[in-house]
């Protein structure tokens, strides 16, 4: 057998036999261990350079969810195929490639195990599954390299010669599977003594049948010929495919992977800085001080771009796309900059490998510009840290998990609490977060005086006043106490609540900013002294249930303040509205009738997936809601998220501001209302309507709209 | 060279403002550093930025309490700070006394304080500090520049703009214009638990204004509109200017 082969037969059952007219077939098994050598190098290289992340971060907990992640995400292609085309596409590629790298493993286990070969009818069931995948996922490589060079979605900008020849590859892989496999039963037909003997394989093999048909013209000799040079090439390309992926975007077959399995399962919150008044150093100011998460982030991200094709700031001609302009910035970055990093770090362990740490520094001499690269003002630049809304839209569409807002906010802190260098209007907004409880700045000790100055002071127990029993909080937020347009929202949804039959508690002067802009601007210690005070204040006032009113308090008393110990059952109002709707205690006593487009916003949209309720919420109040395509889960931030209420945002030239472009897609259908469900939402979508000469939209809460259709 | 900056701890530009036994009441009022005097720290840190000077010194007379104010400027980046104890009622005279006891301890070449304190808004201890020292004093201050032993500012003046240069040591002081004052890192409010703050008490010198009574200003009236043809509300208002607000007209 050593230099002899196994001949090709017409068997007597429906099978095939592994290596079957390939001299020298036994090689491939000693050959094989160069694609896996070089696989384990590149694997292990890139878990030394994963090992020099020094942030913390905890993702091994919850491990049956996590199990669940991967299998989901990874064999459903769970978020994959969000995007039709290309998802479908990559749906048929990943199972017919998954399938034929199992039946390749099943292949080389007879060969290992000693296996039986597979006969009979599980040969031809199991061969038509790996003939039709494979055949799918050869479908599937041409479309996608359809999108990418024909169709030139703009989410692919960055087309790289590497995504030209790795499509190539996958393609020339795949074909040759089914040359090879047209080839052999094109050789068994003509061995064959009777054409029924090898029928067979036109079930099991139907897309091979159609490729040996091809070959009919060809002489026995001839295609058991073609058959062994073919089956060669076909291995080495195999082979050369499993070498590479550690080294080309093939890696995202192994990080998507990791990610399914350590994604965030929480809900959407910043993550906790613990012990800040011991801290050393603030956010990350180096690549390495991000976690291991972050950095994998880093090499899972494959480019397709649907992050940008989905932010607000890109779209709008900001500096920010998550894609080029933050991920893969940062991964390039990273990648230069981690052979000093390992370098560094052995340096410390003995003698010998200080010395060899002494060369690779008169080595970073020569690299110092990498070294002495600043992440933050030279590879991301501080305009692009501002530029987030924190709208969640990448973390939404992105494929792989990857964390986008963590990062800018972790660039942030650093900025804010350990360069002193923010935006003047930031750090306008933090001092009167400090010295007023709200970024407004006005006087704290009016917090209350929006009850009395909208005549509503009866209907709500004002809790340091007249400490009554209650249910239900109305954490108001700064913008009902504080913003004059705003009041009338506060206003609306006490006297909805009223009428039927629930007063609220409110903390008056005791409630402070929730602290979600701080945060989100990067000063995460304000936010912690904010969150601790209002916590402390709920505590005391024996706080089970709260309805807040605007988005951003919502999601960070809901998902932020478990953090720090604060757990109640927290509501948006509109979920609360919705519910009263539906057990009948409020009762509409007329049917508005308006045409108006709904803007979801992001902190309740995304962050936190209330998407039905205030919809059902305004249906009840009679108007008829005209969806646009910018809505739910694909819905365009006003611009106000992430602490950037507080900024100034100026047009880039050739693009409208983010809350003018928002506008814009509201009033497409020409309604007469748009309705929102935040105080930010509100005043930036108020004002879009302000610059547009003609436009007539009145812009409402949903809170007045309720109260509308039951005054 | 060392520069030093006078602070003083001031209620909170939005506090609400209410009389209890004919004092102010503490409810509902936070204090701060005044916001003319944080001009002042800022611009005495660009000073040592700009490697003009090597100590930036803190000083504020006041009570316990004011240390907070010297504990924000070293947050901002001053080097120590020193307290000087002092009765809450000592008048502008008491205050610019003690005051200027430190300064001639201190010996600094140069001294910054706000123009004016956004509480009683008296605008005098500055002058009256250069005035006991008896150095030359540049107020109202929008620029700064230091060059071989000389100051010079460009300063707001009735209808116009002056530009003075004094020999150091100097009393400058300073108006919100100069600059725009920086929030303090995390890293400085660490770095400022560390920075030394003196405790001294205020020698004896008696107010030489008394407070009489406290009173809050008289609600302002509501607004009133006027509707009408434009030529009637021409005359409306004319008639309200005239004889109502009583604007008297220059001829």
């Amino acid at each position: 057998m050593l230099f002899g082969f196994t001949r090709l037969e017409v068997y007597d059952v429906p099978m095939r036999v592994v290596g079957a007219n390939v001299p020298y077939e036994w090689l491939i098994y000693l050959i094989m261990f160069i694609p896996i050598g070089a696989f384990c190098y590149g694997l292990y290289t890139k878990i030394i350079a994963w090992l020099q992340a020094n942030g913390r971060i905890n993702r091994a907990d919850k491990l049956w969810s996590r199990i669940g992640s991967l299998l989901f995400y990874a064999l459903a292609q769970a978020k994959v195929i969000k995007k039709p085309l290309a998802g479908w596409m990559h749906f048929f590629l990943f199972w017919g490639f998954f399938i034929l790298f199992m039946a390749a493993g099943i292949d080389a286990s007879h060969h290992w195990l000693g296996w039986p070969p597979v006969e009979g009818n599980i040969y031809i069931g199991f061969s038509w599954v790996v003939d039709v995948l494979g055949f799918l996922a050869m479908i599937g490589i041409l479309v996608l390299a359809f999108v990418r060079y024909v169709q030139k979605p703009e989410r692919l900008n960055d087309s790289k010669s590497s995504d030209g020849w790795i499509i190539a590859l996958i393609f020339t892989i795949l074909f040759t599977g089914f040359l090879i496999e047209g080839l052999r039963i094109a050789a068994q037909i003509k061995l064959a003594t009777r054409i029924d003997l090898i029928m067979y394989e036109s079930v099991a093999s139907p897309f091979g049948w159609l490729f040996a048909k091809m070959f009919a013209g060809m002489s026995l000799d001839g295609a058991l010929m073609w058959h062994r040079i073919m089956w060669w090439f076909h291995m080495a390309l195999a082979f050369l495919f499993i070498g590479m992926v550690p080294f080309t975007k093939l890696w995202h077959i192994f990080t998507s992977m990791i990610n399914y399995f350590t994604r965030d399962l929480e809900p959407s919150a910043c993550r906790m800085v613990e012990n800040i008044e011991e801290a050393e150093t603030f956010g990350v100011e180096n690549i390495e001080d991000f976690t291991w998460k972050d950095i994998i982030d880093l090499d899972a991200c494959i480019r397709c771009g649907r992050c940008q094709e989905n932010c607000p700031a890109y779209l709008t001609g900001k500096d920010l796309n998550p894609k080029l302009t933050l991920i893969q910035a940062m991964k390039t970055h990273w990648e230069e900059k981690v052979p000093y990093l390992i370098a560094a770090s052995s340096a410390g362990h003995d003698a010998e490998t200080a010395e060899m740490a002494m060369t690779a520094e008169a080595e970073a001499e020569e690299i110092k510009p990498v070294m002495e690269q600043h992440l933050i003002y030279d590879v991301v630049t501080p305009e692009v840290v501002w530029d987030c809304t924190n709208c969640r839209a990448c973390m939404e569409h992105c494929p792989m998990f990857i964390e986008h807002i963590p990062k800018v906010i972790d660039m942030r802190r650093n900025l804010v609490m350990w360069q002193g260098d923010m935006p003047g209007e930031a750090q306008m907004a933090f001092t009167n977060m400090e010295r007023n409880y709200n970024p407004w700045g006005v006087g704290f000790a009016n917090r209350a005086g929006w009850l009395e100055e909208r005549g509503i002071r009866e209907m709500v127990n004002l809790l340091p006043e007249d400490g009554e029993e209650f249910e239900y909080l109305l954490y108001a937020g700064c913008a009902v106490a504080f913003d004059d347009r705003y009041k009338r929202v506060g206003e609306a949804l006490v006297k909805v609540a009223n009428k039927a039959g629930i007063k609220f508690g409110y903390l008056g002067t005791e409630e402070y900013c929730c602290g979600d802009s701080a945060r989100r601007l990067g000063n995460e210690y304000l936010y912690q002294t904010l969150a601790a005070s209002n916590i402390e204040s709920m505590n005391n006032y024996g706080v089970k249930k709260i309805i807040t009113v605007c988005p951003h308090c919502h999601n960070c008393v809901k998902n932020e303040y478990p953090q720090m110990g604060g757990d109640y059952e927290v509501y948006h109002y509109t979920e609360f509205l919705a519910q009263l709707i539906a057990d009948g205690k409020i009762k509409m006593t007329k049917s508005l009738g308006a045409k108006l487009t709904y803007h979801d916003s992001c902190f309740l949209g995304r962050h936190n997936n209330v998407y039905d309720e205030p919809r059902k919420v305004i249906q009840a109040t009679g108007c008829s809601l005209v969806e646009i395509e910018q809505a739910r889960e694909f819905g365009f931030c006003c611009g106000a998220g992430g602490g950037r209420m507080w900024l100034e945002e100026d047009a880039v030239e050739g693009y409208k501001r983010i809350n003018d472009t928002r506008t814009e897609q509201l009033l497409q259908p020409d309604p007469e209302l748009v309705v929102t469900n935040c105080p930010f939402c509100l005043t930036m979508i108020a004002d879009g309507v302000k610059e547009i000469e003609d436009a007539s939209a009145q812009v409402l809460d949903v809170a007045e709209l309720v109260w509308r259709a039951m005054e | 060279m060392k520069v030093l900056v006078c602070v003083k701890q001031t209620f909170d530009t939005e506090a609400k403002i209410d009389l209890k036994d004919g004092k102010i009441s503490d409810a509902g009022i936070n204090m701060i550093i005044n916001p003319y005097d944080e001009v002042a720290v800022e611009e005495a840190l660009q000073v040592k930025e700009k490697g003009l000077a090597k100590e930036v010194v803190v000083v504020s007379a006041g009570s316990d309490k004011a240390v907070e104010a010297i504990r924000t400027a070293l947050a901002m980046g001053a080097d120590r700070g020193i307290l000087v104890k002092q009765d809450a009622d000592a008048d502008e005279f008491a205050r610019a006394k003690v005051l200027a006891k430190i300064i001639s301890d201190e010996a600094p070449n140069i001294v910054l304080a706000g123009h004016v304190a956004a509480d009683d808004g008296s605008s005098q201890v500055p002058t009256r500090v250069a005035e006991i020292l008896g150095w030359p004093h540049i107020n109202v201050a929008t620029t700064l520049e230091i060059a071989d032993g000389k100051a010079t500012c460009n300063c707001e003046a009735d209808g116009g703009n002056q530009i003075t240069e004094v020999a150091l040591p100097a009393m400058i002081s300073t108006q919100v214009s100069l600059n725009e004052p920086r929030y303090p890192s995390m890293k400085g409010i660490m770095q400022a638990k560390k920075k030394p703050v003196d405790t001294v008490e205020a020698e004896a010198v008696e107010s030489k204004a008394k407070i009489i009574e406290f009173a809050l200003p008289e609600a302002k009236a509501a607004g009133k509109k006027l509707e009408g043809e434009p030529e009637e509300l021409a005359l409306a208002i004319a008639d309200f200017i005239k004889n109502e607000a009583k604007v008297e007209i220059k001829k």
